[in-house]
């Protein structure tokens, strides 16, 4: 017998697997880029390093 | 004319001439706040007792001489994601119904400290994830989401209850309801305004700037905002002086980038005339226009998804495994995704971004700003879900608000929403002006001598008010 929530639960399970594959759609636009040897941009200090094409206005 | 009708100049220097006293201009912005927000929704928390007392405070402070500058006696109004010390704050979010911090927010503090008054909180789409605002209607027209996520604080200025609004840009969040309620919205240079006690969306995303009724005003908020601050560590150390800028329309020395990809690719015709009027504007001023490619824009969605939500889920993963049901059905699913995201996945993004940031500083080379519509429509009516263009693809709401504006959000480069002529059906426009790393001060100059000769930019009706106003 299924229950309301159980239903509830599976139809909440497909939702959010179905976003995933959404994201990973998109994502796949990532896939195949010739990023040679370039590092992330991470650091959310690094932003603002002359690196990153931006002046270093801590200097 | 009504004081809350003046805008942020007019106001102080009536202020700073004791023509005004601060407890009339708060009176007249708490009793305007009363007729309209009930139509609008723009405030979650009104905190008039306090704005009432500090009023009186400013009041009495400005006739002994302590006048602190062009913010003292100003309402302001405070997204509901920053904090704000014995004041509720709940990112408009169930999971944050009872937060009371102890402490505000240091952009919070800035404008407190300049002598600006908070009329309240603004509603936010949850927790900046998302770029509807549901819960708040466009005061342009009542059936039409303000844009978001800081939506509530562009109603507040768009709606005339206050001068200044604070508002945080992950994808946009600051620049599209501003376009989409007709004001102006900076998005500082990444680390020039602190976002210390401000409720993350994506630390390497996020940014902090004002909402105004004009590029001036923006520019006086902009002022008390900047600065280092140690609890940021993404704050720069960077100070030029003042903002505003001068009453010079010349832009001879300025040198517009006008794209010939993506800005304009699947644009609601009307927005893309606007905006390539207002550039046109720009020449006349003398502005050099110059066609230029913009580059890896295949890159952006992917890129800023790749970043935005496995940050996000990350901030709320312990919350959203011990509290799921109180997160609303868009943010929670997003979130329980992000879950399923690979450590790969969030790496690629940050390649993927280093090279979209060093894409982007070579495209500076051969201009001083890019000018481009800041959303590729107009408001969408309530519970409208997606857009059809002409080429036959259909586009999710959300999707589409973002698209123009998050590349300034991957490069952390500052861009200036400015309203233009409104379309055939009353609706505004943005014109987006974006520059180099810090150059905030000839964005707020470029725009502010648009807006000369663009004239008063038309405000708002109220014939959705029952008994007018």
């Amino acid at each position: 017998m299924t229950t309301h929530s159980g239903h509830r639960n599976r139809e909440h399970a497909a939702a959010v697997a179905a976003t995933v594959m959404g994201i990973r759609g998109v994502l796949s636009a990532l896939d195949g880029v010739e990023y040679a040897e370039t590092p992330p941009a991470f650091s959310f200090v690094a932003l603002t390093h002359p690196q990153n094409g931006t002046p270093d206005a801590t200097a | 004319m009504q004081p809350h009708e003046l805008d942020l100049t007019a106001a102080a220097d009536a202020i700073f001439r004791r023509e005004l006293s601060p407890v009339e201009l708060i009176d007249s912005a708490l009793d305007h706040l009363d007729r309209v927000d009930p139509h609008l929704s723009a405030f979650v928390t009104v905190t008039a007792g306090a704005a009432r007392e500090e009023a009186a405070i400013a009041e009495s402070d400005i006739a002994a001489g302590r006048y602190r500058g062009p913010l003292h006696g100003i309402p302001i109004a405070i997204k509901d994601l920053f904090d704000t010390a014995g004041v509720l704050t709940t990112s408009s979010s169930a999971v944050r119904a009872t937060h009371v911090p102890d402490r505000d927010a240091t952009a919070v503090r800035k404008l407190q400290s300049a002598g600006a008054i908070s009329l309240g909180k603004t509603h936010t789409h949850e927790f900046a994830f998302g770029t509807i605002t549901p819960q708040s209607r466009n005061p342009w027209a009542v059936d039409r989401v303000p844009g978001g996520s800081s939506g509530g604080s562009a109603i507040a200025v768009s709606a005339g209850i206050v001068g200044i609004a604070l508002g945080s840009d992950t994808g946009g969040s600051i620049r599209i309801p501003s376009a989409l309620c007709g004001v102006v919205g900076l998005k500082p240079t990444f680390g020039l305004v602190s976002r210390a006690g401000v409720t993350p969306l994506s630390w390497s995303l996020d940014h902090v700037g004002p909402i105004a009724g004009t590029v001036r005003d923006a520019a006086v908020a902009l002022d008390a905002l900047v600065g280092y601050d140690d609890k940021d560590p993404a704050s720069l150390r960077h100070n030029e002086g003042s903002y505003v800028p001068d009453s010079g329309r010349d832009l001879t020395n300025v040198r517009v980038g006008v794209p010939t990809n993506y800005y304009f690719d699947n644009v609601e015709p009307e927005v893309q005339a606007r905006v390539l009027e207002a550039i046109d504007v720009l020449a006349g001023l003398g502005a050099t226009l110059v066609e230029v490619e913009v580059p890896l824009t295949h890159l952006v969605h992917a890129t800023q998804w790749g970043l935005m939500v496995p940050e996000a889920t990350t901030y709320h993963q312990d919350s959203l495994n011990s509290h799921p049901e109180l997160y609303s059905d868009d943010v929670r699913l997003l979130l329980e995704a992000g879950q399923h995201l690979l450590a790969t996945d969030y790496l690629r993004a940050q390649r993927s971004r280093a090279l979209i940031r060093e894409a982007w500083a070579n495209l500076f080379d051969d201009i001083d700003v890019l000018a481009a519509p800041t959303v590729t429509s107009v408001a969408a009516r309530a519970g409208q879900e997606t857009i059809d263009w002409p080429d036959g693809s259909s586009e999710g709401i959300s999707d589409t608000y973002v698209r123009l504006s998050a590349p300034a959000n991957l490069t952390g480069l500052p861009a200036l929403s400015v309203p233009v002529r409104v379309s055939s059906d009353g609706l505004p426009i943005g014109m987006q002006l974006i520059g180099r790393p810090l150059s905030e001060a000839t964005l707020l100059q470029v725009g502010a001598s648009y807006e000369l000769v663009r004239g008063q930019v038309r405000k708002p009706g109220w014939s959705w008010l029952p008994t007018g106003v």
